[in-house]
């Protein structure tokens, strides 16, 4: 029997030599899809199957440039050309041969390396206290000498050299270790230049220069303190793992979850307390409390319904700590999980965080981040949502990961687990100030308890709709722990270990940043406008030292804080809070009990795009004063004495940066209109849909919103518009269906409406959307990792951007010339000749 | 040569139809692949793209003592299949040779090596005996609907013999948002285990209409929610039994 079918005999084409590039060639006609595919790569800017008006004229300038300077990669290499890459090829292969190579690249190699480092770090000479003593007091003084020998430029060059060599070298090497000797090297980059600054360049003459330049040393002291206090805090992140849960479940202890409401609307807390329901406990173990200081009807119908507890008060006393306080009181489980009303858990959490309740009996807090899937004001305004990381991932990502290691990870109000005695012991959820969370966590740290964090989303909410919300947010908090600062100064009192005080100190010299902020952003003007010597050295010299400085430290924070900060950034998000900050924080630092509980406003709309111009006020002032630095800095250039000019190119310079910066800020207040009313929430889960006439498709959820989903399916799908589907959804504990319309077709992904749900729908709505313990956890996953350069291209044109948009907003009609003029340059740009692509023209002639 | 039989837990559980969409899967996937119809019935054939006049087949071969091996088809999505063919004696007996492993023996000199997945479409459903004459399967897999009736021929029933491995089990036309099959299905896993296919086949109109159409579903709408499944059980055997016989092979 025949059962072998003839399959095609597969043709090769023949190979040869490659074929030369000629004109000829290209004009002989092959039949037009072949046309198109040998001739299109020598035309990347001409789309051959929509051809423009204007693509003849691009296709005669691309082949007068191509016949009259042939393109490199069609010419055959020059003799010289040939020459060079021969003898290229010749040491290669003649340094392959020397003796020793091989070793030597074995040594250089970035694992053996890592091996060895860490081997001689864990030497056992090291636990001899002598040794230990020797070595400590000899580095130290090698630094202590690296950072205070004054050098002349030729050798302050080569030192500088030096240093950036051994950085990069060091910076192949994986682990901590080798982030250890990064962050010395950087230290001792940036304590030298401080050290340089305050000996050498404050000019003692002249009383304006002194001044000037003694508030700019000030803040560089400070940007100094916070670099090195962040270096000590974030050296070596615990990464904690969670523990595993005994089999036996009479173990376990009994949990009441709060959930604190003040004015929020009742569609922001139920899914809160329908995910807290849901979440994987022994149900006799487990209670919940809504606690309402709203007192209101619908809140406690709603709790009767669900059936969870719901507590209410007479008075607001100290607001969200008082409630916290009050309930408390009237409840007795093991431990207290807190959750913000908008802050939805996934069913895990207690499972993922209690295990390590019951193997630390000293713990008496453990926190895991906060997890928004909203944009903030930031990312939204200047559009890098999930692109890059905001501000708060750099705190949960790195910086409470760090605190953790010196037993200092702050309670930060939600999303957290507490253990109620020695919440108890300590009077409760503390009142003092605004920041109640952190200064909670001070106090059990205090009685000598310990914290924990777990970097494991399991809980998501909300960020801040508007600027003026975040910007009221942020100053709140700033407030809050500067009044920590005064009244429990951690700096002093029981209890506290070093490293615990360093965390906390620096948790609150980072709400101090606005004031030296605010010099950074001025500081060229005292040369450019008034002349004044604030750096009084050579541009040379301050490039010397100023330089290594900033390079060191933004090389290292790139490698300790790449993933969950991106270089440059954090400078826009510190300058548009600047002028914000400084005077709460100022106020707060003198008159700590000063201060109103603000709520943060949340799920508000931003009705049209609009310039928020009040937001926007200091930093456009702020910009006009540094054009104004700029126009004199040009005046000076022209007019002024020549040994100037490097100072002068050097503020220009520094001003030009401090523009980009304060363009980015612009940026953030072009408020994008918000006009959805509940947010889309990305989920990728398999479902099965069926039609009305009983076929099941396929489909892969893309986003839940509160009201229906959209759906990607797996056939063509037509005329379906407005037909009933009923949707199936199988999770781990089972399959949810739902019913609802099409109101959406776009090729294959469809939205769909809900029907209205009931109460048990709402649920299996919600563990579908925020419950799965996965839900957040690749969130991160298509984000690109922090390239400094990059984050300086793309910061450079949101700085840019910013100001067409401010222009935009002042005069429509300047802007549009502005666009129209870029539109012109682009248009004439795509008639310029291009390389023809090389790769796709060798595929189509091979 | 790996030989899957393929059984009703109970009539009309769609063991046919899914014999002839798991045969065009697996072809699809690239493997080489027989289904052969031991069912009098002879309708596997029609899931498959044979015409309906057409009597030449197993049956009438064996009975004649043609070769039955040149009676191979091969479906329009690439799989091979042998059709029961129209018996031309009826006095109730079977055509199979006594020896059981006359199917082997036959495919022996032919172009299906031992790298071809041979599914045998069974004629009758779960029962403790083999029939007479049946040949000798690796695997048996079953296939019952999500409902109780069928649930409790499975439950305690003894194992066929001549098989190397436990019976698999795949659940046919399941309605998800039925919740008597979600249960049905979870007291299945708490039985059958890893046994149970991870995925069942939904029911969906349009796994008759491919047969209106003289063919099967994969081939019809290879997308569907249904065919998908189909191919993901096709992946799942090819797992169980080890490894694709043609890497084996090769």
């Amino acid at each position: 029997m025949s059962t072998q079918t003839t399959t095609p005999a597969y043709r090769h084409a023949p190979a040869g030599r490659a074929r030369r590039f000629s004109l000829w060639r290209l004009l002989f006609p092959y039949s037009h899809g072949d046309f198109v595919r040998r001739v299109a790569p020598l035309f990347p800017h001409v789309d051959f199957h929509h051809l423009k008006p204007l693509d003849p004229l691009r296709i005669l300038l691309q082949l007068l440039w191509m016949l009259l300077v042939v393109p490199p990669a069609y010419r055959r290499p020059s003799r010289s050309e040939h020459l060079v890459r021969r003898s290229r090829g010749l040491l290669h292969s003649l340094v392959k041969r020397l003796p020793g190579i091989r070793t030597l690249r074995r040594i250089t190699d970035p694992d053996h390396l890592r091996q060895h480092v860490e081997q001689a770090a864990t030497h056992p000479l090291w636990r001899i206290p002598g040794v230990r003593m020797a070595a400590f007091t000899l580095a130290l003084i090698l630094i202590v000498l690296c950072i205070t020998t004054p050098l002349n430029t030729a050798y302050q060059a080569l030192f500088v050299l030096l240093l950036w060599g051994m950085a990069l070298s060091i910076r192949h090497i994986s682990g901590n270790l080798a982030s250890l000797v990064l962050i010395l090297l950087s230290a001792i980059a940036s304590t030298r230049y401080l050290w340089w600054r305050a000996t050498v360049t404050l000019n003692w003459d002249d009383l304006i220069d002194l001044t000037l330049g003694v508030v700019l040393l000030a803040a560089e002291i400070y940007a100094w303190l916070v670099l090195i206090l962040g270096f000590i805090q974030t050296a070596w992140p615990l990464r904690r793992k969670p523990v595993a849960l005994p089999d036996d479940q009479r173990q376990w202890p009994s949990i009441d979850v709060f959930i604190p409401t003040y004015d929020e609307p009742l569609k922001v807390v139920r899914p809160t307390v329908l995910a807290a329901m849901n979440m994987d406990w022994p149900q006799d173990k487990l209670a919940i409390h809504l606690l309402d200081d709203g007192n209101r009807e619908a809140f406690r119908d709603f709790a009767e319904e669900v059936g969870v507890h719901y507590i209410a008060r007479t008075d607001n006393r100290h607001a969200k700590a008082g409630n916290l306080n009050n309930a408390l009181a009237q409840t007795h489980g093991d431990l207290i999980a807190i959750f913000d009303c908008d802050h939805i858990p996934t069913r895990s959490f207690l499972q993922t965080n209690v295990g390590w309740f019951l193997k630390d009996p000293k713990l008496a807090l453990m926190q895991t981040p906060h997890h928004f899937y909203s944009p903030d004001p930031f990312e939204r305004n200047l559009g890098n949502f999930r692109r890059v990381p905001n501000e708060n991932e750099l705190f949960y990502g790195v910086v409470q990961d760090g605190n953790d290691f010196w037993n200092a990870a702050f309670f930060c109000g939600s999303c957290a687990l507490l253990r109620r005695a020695p919440l108890e012991e300590i009077g409760g959820i503390a009142t003092e100030t605004v920041t109640e969370d952190a200064h909670t966590a001070l106090r059990l740290h205090r009685r000598g308890y310990n914290s924990g964090y777990l970097n494991i989303p399991q809980a998501a909410g909300l960020a801040t709709e508007s600027l003026s919300a975040h910007v009221g947010q942020r100053i709140r908090w700033a407030r809050g722990m500067v009044q920590v600062l005064r009244l429990d100064n951690p700096l002093r009192g029981k209890g506290l270990s070093a490293g615990q005080r360093l965390c906390y100190a620096n948790a609150m010299l980072h709400f101090l940043a606005g004031l030296p902020r605010l010099v950074f952003l001025t500081a060229p003007l005292a040369f450019l406008i008034l002349h004044a010597y604030i750096i009084h050295a050579p541009a040379s010299m301050i490039l010397l030292y100023v330089l290594p400085h900033l390079v060191h430290s933004n090389l290292t924070n790139s490698r300790l804080q790449g993933k969950y900060r991106h270089s440059f950034w954090a400078e826009v998000y510190e300058s548009a809070l600047a002028w914000y900050i400084a005077r709460p924080t100022t106020v707060a630092l003198f008159a700590p009990h000063k201060g109103r509980f603000n709520v943060t406003e949340k799920g508000g709309l931003v009705p049209e795009r609009h310039f928020d111009w009040e937001i926007a006020r200091p930093h456009l002032i702020l910009a006009g004063l540094n054009v104004l630095g700029i126009l004199f800095g040009i005046w000076r250039l022209v007019e002024g004495p020549e040994n100037e000019i490097g100072t002068v190119l050097l503020n220009i310079g520094w001003t030009f940066y401090n523009l980009i910066i304060l363009g980015a800020t612009l940026s953030v207040a072009d408020e994008a209109r918000q006009i959805r009313r509940s947010h889309r929430i990305p989920v990728s889960l398999p479902a099965l849909v069926q039609l009305e006439d009983g076929r099941r498709l396929d489909a892969t959820t893309l986003d839940f919103s509160e009201g229906g989903l959209s759906i990607e399916v797996a056939e063509d799908v037509a005329d379906l518009l407005h037909s009933k589907v009923r949707i199936t959804i199988e999770l781990d504990a089972g399959p949810h269906t739902f019913s609802g319309r099409i109101t959406r077709i776009a090729g294959r992904q469809l939205g769909i409406q809900f029907d209205p749900l009931s109460t048990a729908q709402q649920a299996q709505l919600v563990e579908c959307i925020y419950g799965r313990a996965d839900a957040w956890t690749d969130w991160t996953r298509d984000r690109p990792d922090d390239h400094p350069l990059q984050a300086m291209k793309e910061v450079v044109r949101t700085g840019f951007g910013g100001f067409h948009r401010v222009m935009y907003f002042m005069s429509p009609r300047m802007a549009s010339a502005i666009t129209h003029g870029h539109a012109l340059g682009m248009w004439f740009y795509s008639l310029l000749p291009r390389t023809p692509n090389h790769l796709q023209l060798q595929e189509s002639t091979s | 040569m790996p030989v899957i039989a393929i059984i009703d837990a109970k009539g009309g559980s769609g063991a046919t139809t899914l014999t002839a969409a798991l045969a065009d899967a697996l072809a699809l996937q690239g493997e080489r692949v027989l289904a052969v119809d031991l069912d009098a019935h002879n309708e596997l054939r029609l899931h498959l793209g044979m015409p309906w006049g057409i009597d030449d087949g197993l049956a009438p071969r064996l009975r004649a003592g043609q070769d039955w091996t040149e009676a191979a088809w091969r479906s329009p999505a690439g799989s091979w299949f042998l059709a029961y063919g129209r018996d031309t004696l009826d006095d109730g007996s079977t055509p199979w040779p006594a020896n059981a492993d006359w199917l082997r023996a036959g495919l022996a000199d032919t172009g299906f090596g031992d790298d071809t997945w041979v599914l045998l479409d069974m004629p009758s459903t779960v029962s403790a005996r083999p029939l007479e004459g049946q040949p000798h399967a690796n695997q048996t897999l079953i296939v019952a609907t999500p409902e109780p009736s069928a649930q409790a021929r499975l439950i305690g029933q003894a194992l066929l013999s001549g098989e190397k491995a436990e019976p698999l089990l795949v659940i046919n036309r399941h309605d998800p948002m039925r919740r008597l099959h979600g249960d049905v299905l979870r007291i299945t896993h708490a039985h059958y285990g890893d046994r149970l296919s991870p995925v069942a086949i939904p029911e969906d109109p349009r796994v008759p209409e491919a047969l209106a159409n003289n063919t099967n579903i994969v081939a019809h709408v290879p997308h569907s929610a249904a065919a998908r499944r189909i191919d993901t059980l096709a992946l799942w055997l090819k797992t169980r039994l080890r490894t694709s016989p043609r890497r084996l092979s090769a």
